[in-house]
């Protein structure tokens, strides 16, 4: 699966895209490191962002103990090259501080949050220093008991126009709020999983939203660090139960490209099977939420009864519902016989009619439309610049797909499999649930491709075991249920490079674990953009917006979460923001 | 036994407390209720409020930030309740809990803050499995009325 990255690439890269760059060195696939200077990473990312339309995917820190702090940012360029560049800056243990990369774009702005407390790195000038997992009135100093600064709420508008650079989070202060201030959460009806959403409503309309989210943090990241590459699996699995099938595929193609893997065929087309029967099932699982969540249970019920049929099939696969288990570096652990494939093929066209039949009848339902049209809408650049991913992303007229753009390990190769990007520009609620029904039939296609090959062939679905470098560093991409997911690792048994050693030691931890291992998930990205779809809609709206993202918090925080809603995307102003959203609403 | 006693015994009704965990089982517990298995023929169906519940569904380890909540919503269920635990995380805290070294983040199974009456092993149970902890949940359900029976006057 390794392959050399273009020497014309290379060459842009040192000549027009990071001149600045320290030190060049390819990674497996289409991955390029750049060693910069910390200084540099905020011109930097108004350059790539701003000018050569990358996309910043994430930026997390390492670790290394005496050693310092690595900060790495990930950018895929995809737009422009066949490229995904990581941009990594050390920064000392005494002085840890990096300028803010998200005052150039909001994308970042989680990030930094994450990455300032996981590893206690101070970003200078970030928009929004609140705390990212622990609780907001969580003490500065626990020991006194004085709340942190700044402290849980922000204050609310000033009346400066926003820009980028005076940009400020809007949170909701109870003290200063003119309306109603509407907790929801962590425990409601609406939503399954804790969160607490803020809402500020003047009467029935929704003026203000804040996001909280990180109750569900689980040390994840802490959990697969300390128990290795081939048990880490399992963990990485259980990020959620609901894609856990990309979590595995996610990961296991990070931690192939820490050595140089030959994945046989087979096991790269039933890999793909389980990720798109994973697929099928958690969109129509969706949309049957979704009906239940603008109150038609009857929606629910048909959905979630047509779904057993998807789960069948992957019951009679894997022998599980929830948590498959089959992933393997280098491979599969358990084929799909000849016999099992034909069985599971005869199923699909009584599947596809049976869903010909009830996803329109869901779809252009007209109780159904009239609580979809114009809900919770995102425009192409709000959802740029906010850094969506996935359904919604697409739904918002973007065309992107991380199985097209920077495929994981498994079978997405178009000369082998046919099947397309599905994106749609209503930019609302209802252009979310048209690409979630039409990305279900495209993966049935898929489904049913696969398992014409399964059906006529047999071979190897397992690499054999090879050796990874200390040091060497990876990420792995793959397209979930819900948008792009992000892994990053970094081999344990760091061999430092010399002119990081103090009095030219040798530095070998020689230990056969990770030494980092980051999780971004798509819900991450998109639960930070919820607070934009609110703004605008009507109180009853507020459960189904929430819900159009597909959140799955149990993924946002493996760690934790909490956004805040910007204004620099927006060319009206607040009160003809508001004037517009009440008009819409009181006729 | 009252007539409000024979009624929440005959159609128990479900609160789903979703502690922490992957979703894994949730979406198994919602997937029991669903018109493959249909308890809701029985009277059995989730509802919005854990002061309408008689039978609390616990799914996940339970993370720091949950504790108080986690209590609250079992203060909230009236008297007399039974708690189901589904899944190996409600259980016993499952992969995410570690001893040695502490998991920062995971205090452990629920049954460390609430009293536990049925475990449903598995990562993640069947919904066969689901339906029958919710069974043997009722069985409790009816004991419990039955030994607070002699002090109602009615």
């Amino acid at each position: 699966m390794t392959t050399s990255t273009d020497p014309t690439i290379m060459e842009w890269l040192k000549t027009e895209v990071v001149p600045e760059g320290l030190e060049f060195k390819p990674l497996r696939e289409n991955r390029v490191l750049v060693m910069v200077k910390p200084e540099d990473v905020d011109r930097l990312a108004e350059r790539f962002v701003k000018k050569l339309g990358a996309r910043l995917i994430h930026a997390t820190g390492v670790d290394r103990e005496q050693f310092g702090f690595d900060i790495v940012y990930v950018y895929d360029f995809s737009k422009a090259k066949n490229l995904v560049l990581v941009l990594e800056a050390h920064v000392d243990r005494d002085n840890p501080i990096i300028p803010s990369v998200g005052k150039v774009t909001w994308q970042a702005v989680w990030a930094e949050r994450e990455i300032k407390e996981f590893l206690g790195i101070n970003v200078a000038g970030m928009p929004d220093p609140r705390h990212q997992f622990l609780p907001y009135e969580w003490p500065k100093n626990p020991e006194t008991g004085l709340p942190s600064d700044p402290s849980l709420y922000m204050p609310a508008t000033t009346g400066v126009s926003p820009t980028s650079e005076n940009w400020k989070p809007v949170g909701i202060d109870p003290k200063t709020a003119r309306s109603s201030l509407l907790p929801i959460g962590p425990y409601h009806p609406g939503v399954i999983e804790g969160q607490t959403v803020y809402v500020r409503v003047e009467g029935e309309h929704v003026v203000d939203a804040d996001i909280k989210t990180g109750y569900h943090h689980r040390g994840i990241h802490r959990l697969i660090e300390r128990r290795g590459y081939n048990k880490g699996v399992f963990v990485s699995e259980r990020v959620c139960g609901i894609c856990s099938a990309a979590h595995g595929l996610a990961y296991v193609t990070c931690a192939e490209n820490l050595y140089d893997a030959e994945i046989p065929e087979r096991a790269q087309y039933i890999r793909t099977l389980l990720v798109e029967l994973n697929r099928v099932h958690s969109h129509i699982l969706w949309i049957g939420v979704a009906a239940d969540l603008i109150g038609w249970k009857t929606g629910f019920m048909i959905t979630w009864g047509l779904r057993e049929r998807v789960m069948d099939i992957i019951e009679a696969i894997t022998g599980n519902r929830v948590n498959y288990g089959i992933w393997r570096l280098g491979g599969v652990s358990r084929d799909v016989s000849q016999e099992l494939a034909m069985k599971a093929r005869q199923t699909i066209p009584g599947l596809k009619e049976a869903l010909t039949q009830l996803i329109p009848a869901v779809v252009d339902h007209p109780v159904v439309k009239a609580r979809v049209v114009g809900v919770g809408p995102l425009t192409f650049a709000q959802a740029f610049d906010g850094g969506a991913v996935g359904p919604v992303a697409r739904a918002s007229n973007w065309k992107i797909d991380t199985r097209r753009d920077n495929p994981p390990h498994a079978m997405y190769d178009p000369s082998k499999i046919s099947w397309d990007i599905v994106v749609d520009d209503h930019c609302d609620m209802l252009g979310r649930t048209l690409v979630r029904a039409k990305e279900t039939f495209v993966s049935i296609g898929i489904v049913d491709q696969c398992l014409a090959y399964l059906e006529k062939t047999a071979g190897e679905i397992r690499d054999k075991p090879k050796t990874i470098e200390p040091g060497s560093e990876a990420v792995g991409l793959n397209e979930a249920p819900r948008g792009e997911l992000f892994y990053y690792m970094r081999a344990g048994g760091t061999d430092v490079p010399d002119y990081m050693m103090p009095e030219g030691k040798h530095n070998v931890q020689g230990s056969n674990l990770p030494q980092a291992v980051r999780i971004r998930t798509p819900s991450y990205r998109n639960n930070a953009l919820i607070p934009q779809m609110l703004i605008g809609s009507a109180l009853a709206d507020v459960p189904i917006v929430m819900g159009s993202t597909d959140q799955c918090l149990a993924c946002t925080d493996r760690v934790e979460v909490i956004n805040d809603k910007t204004e620099e995307s927006y060319t009206l102003s607040w009160e003809e923001l508001v004037r517009m959203s009440q008009k819409r609403w009181r006729p | 036994m009252g007539i409000m006693d024979k009624a929440r015994i005959y159609s128990p009704w479900l609160y789903h407390l979703h502690c922490g965990g992957c979703n894994g089982c949730d979406i198994e517990t919602l997937a029991a209720l669903d018109p493959r298995w249909d308890p809701e023929r029985f009277g059995i169906q989730l509802v919005a409020s854990p002061r309408h519940a008689d039978i609390l569904i616990a799914t996940g380890c339970v993370p720091k930030q949950f504790i108080p909540m986690v209590k609250r919503v079992y203060e909230q269920v009236p008297e007399p309740k039974v708690v189901v635990a589904i899944g190996g995380c409600a259980c016993g805290g499952s992969l995410f809990y570690n001893e040695d070294p502490d998991n920062y983040a995971i205090l452990g199974s629920p049954d460390l803050l609430i009293p536990v009456d049925v475990y449903v092993p598995g990562c993640a149970p069947k919904p066969e499995a689901i339906i029958n902890g919710i069974v043997q949940g009722i069985l409790k359900l009816a004991a419990k009325k039955k030994a607070a029976a002699p002090t109602q006057k009615s």
